[in-house]
């Protein structure tokens, strides 16, 4: 945490949300991805991101400065986005967020190209982590997006160390399963079109 | 084929002695099974590095700062509505207790409902006494007083209270604009 964090957090505690607002603007890409990696969809992700910064807003009392101040909001992210997938009774997609209106890209004009590959990376991320248990996909993103380790998983998500590492072991398991079945499908696709070909092309 | 601790080594990411890598890499030559469980992973694992992170949309603060004040005023709403109904709730239970009250003491002093009755009627022919006898005496007033001043007395009477009322509306009205007032 640099000073003008620092200063903007013993503001905020005093009551100034403009200084809060500092805090907000310094962390909203982490947490909104992190909300993104949990939820899946950039809608759900705002609306849990918004909800993490007021949490942490409510509680900053109970921050305890000699803690990192990311890994308390990651914590408080991760549990809100925990309770929020054990809530849903189905799992929901929406054909919507295949755009990328939650995607800032670097150069301000991908090649269509460009942005199919990514759309296609982020929806295999999507579908990949889709399979994890709540508390499961937790640790995997704060491990493999936020380079947690298990000593940090297991603080912010209330584990033991341990119990993070077999989550973690069960979870690699079940990616690398879906992965497979993923390829599987793709070359199933692949087949399917390379057979289909040459009786659709006369017209062209 | 067994494939422990082999599927154990490969999957908990954590370092391997020089023998440990050995005999890993001994037995991938071999097993297929493991070769496509340590390709997957990789698979997975730079799948995991090359996905971009995504950014929430411009104005994320901004959007923050009004879900705060929204909340905020939505509290503050709430806070009032209870006080609202926590007053109402006492005043309600305050009117209650006093008619219980009022109540018993009537059933107490009076022996039956008749006596009630009896009673009421003898005080509603007192309050109408009374006020005939104001009317009598309101009546007395209307014809004397007006024998005490000569007209143009009434008429110079009237102004002064006219001048004097148009006086007090003026002022106020020019306290009502005086800056610092609503």
């Amino acid at each position: 945490m640099n000073d003008n964090e620092a200063i903007w957090l013993a503001q905020a505690r005093a009551g100034d949300d403009d200084a809060f607002a500092h805090i907000v603007e310094t962390y909203q890409k982490p947490v909104f991805s992190l909300c993104y990696r949990m939820l899946g969809n950039a809608g759900d992700a705002e609306d849990a991101a918004q909800e993490t910064f007021l949490r942490a807003y409510r509680h900053l009392h109970r921050y305890d400065p000699n803690r990192s101040f990311a890994t308390w909001l990651l914590s408080i992210g991760s549990h809100y986005c925990i309770d929020r997938l054990r809530k849903r009774r189905l799992p929901t997609f929406s054909v919507d967020d295949e755009a990328h209106d939650w995607w800032q890209p670097s150069d301000p004009s991908p090649s269509p190209e460009a942005a199919m590959v990514i759309d296609e990376k982020q929806l295999r991320v999507r579908e990949l982590l889709d399979v994890l248990a709540p508390k499961d996909r937790a640790a995997v993103v704060l491990h493999y997006w936020y380079d947690y380790s298990y000593e940090e998983i297991a603080e912010s998500l209330a584990l033991s160390e341990s119990a993070v590492k077999s989550r973690l072991y069960r979870a690699r398991r079940a990616l690398a399963e879906g992965w497979q079945t993923q390829e599987s499908q793709m070359e199933t696709l692949e087949h399917e079109n390379a057979e289909r070909t040459p009786y659709e092309t006369p017209a062209f | 084929m067994k494939h422990q601790p082999f599927e154990n080594w490969l999957l908990f990411d954590e370092p391997l002695n020089p023998e440990q890598a050995q005999a890993l890499d001994d037995h991938l030559q071999v097993c297929e099974h493991c070769q496509m469980l340590q390709r997957s992973w990789q698979g997975v694992a730079s799948l995991f590095q090359e996905s971009p992170d995504p950014e929430p949309a411009p104005g994320f603060a901004g959007r923050w700062q009004t879900r705060l004040k929204n909340e905020q005023y939505g509290v503050v709403a709430s806070r009032h509505r209870w006080q609202s109904w926590i007053t109402l709730i006492l005043i309600a239970n305050g009117v209650s207790i006093l008619g219980v009250l009022l109540g018993m003491t009537f059933f107490n002093t009076f022996d039956s409902l008749t006596e009630l009755l009896l009673v009421w009627v003898y005080r509603l022919t007192s309050l109408l006494t009374v006020v005939n006898i104001f009317q009598n005496l309101l009546a007395i007033l209307i014809r004397t007083i007006p024998g005490l001043l000569p007209p143009s007395g009434w008429a110079i009477l009237a102004g002064i209270v006219s001048a004097g009322s148009l006086m007090w509306v003026l002022s106020m009205a020019r306290l009502a604009r005086m800056p610092g007032r609503a």
